[in-house]
């Protein structure tokens, strides 16, 4: 069992090493290598796509990427989904912008 | 119960998870950011508005970003279903909160109710309701006990 380092296994994925049609024949040294390999295969759910398309818009969503209503309000994307028969509407708002940095530690004043 | 972060690309993976929340008889699933530096929860007038809750009847309060400046809300008691689990939480509802798309739920209204464990490597977080937590802790201890005396 071979162990590398963290580093030298990224520098791997991006020399395509592991992307290559043989990639199969050489990827047993990675297998033990390190946290980085559950880092790297373990998903979140994507919605790059969906913030890309549409930033600033609130959405109907059904499930966690189809999009049922695109509207400028929360209401309006809620009326819609109803209308379209959807008992519970899910909405959400995709961001304005990507901004780095968290939002509200929410001091509690009287 | 466990959710998958949420990744809006550029690296910005969050610990954002979908609820449920109701107020009266008016429910509306929506987002919420697991933010463990947040005090309280935070839902923005928009979802209110949906809700048809009466934001400035409620209990006048003020929250303060990281830059200190002090945004009035106002605070109303609504239910929140995550999964299965259902809870009553005093949340605060903030205008302009637009910018962010989603609710804050913070230390009083869901640290309180929920162990919650962040697992950034796996994208994931596990979320146990502390009262089903505490029953099945006096479950197995009863059972242990019934051991040891039997």
């Amino acid at each position: 069992m071979y162990t590398i380092d963290s580093s030298l296994y990224i520098q791997h994925i991006f020399s395509s090493h592991l992307f290559s049609p043989n990639s199969h024949k050489n990827s047993l040294i990675f297998i033990h290598s390190s946290d980085t390999i559950y880092s790297l295969m373990a998903r979140a759910i994507d919605w790059s796509g969906l913030f890309e398309k549409y930033r600033g818009k609130w959405l109907a969503l059904k499930g966690e990427k189809t999009v049922i209503a695109v509207g400028d309000s929360a209401q309006e994307v809620y009326d819609a989904a109803r209308k379209k028969g959807y008992k519970i509407p899910y909405i959400t708002r995709m961001p304005d912008e990507l901004v780095p940095a968290p939002f509200f530690p929410s001091v509690h004043k009287k | 119960m466990k959710f998958k972060y949420r990744n809006f690309g550029n690296s910005t993976i969050r610990p954002v998870i979908p609820v449920r929340l109701t107020y009266k008889n008016i429910s509306v699933e929506h987002n919420v950011l697991i933010d463990s530096g947040a005090d309280f929860c935070l839902i923005s007038y928009d979802v209110a508005e949906v809700l048809k809750i009466p934001v400035e009847s409620g209990i006048k309060s003020t929250a303060q970003g990281i830059t200190g400046n002090d945004n009035p809300i106002y605070i109303h008691q609504i239910t929140l279903k995550v999964g299965t689990t259902t809870v009553r939480v005093k949340a605060g509802f903030l205008k302009n909160m637009n910018n962010v798309g989603y609710g804050i739920v913070g230390q009083v209204g869901f640290f309180d109710k929920f162990e919650v464990k962040f697992d950034y490597q796996n994208k994931e977080i596990e979320l146990t309701e502390k009262k089903k937590k505490a029953r099945l802790n006096l479950f197995w201890s009863g059972l242990l006990k019934n051991t040891k005396t039997s």
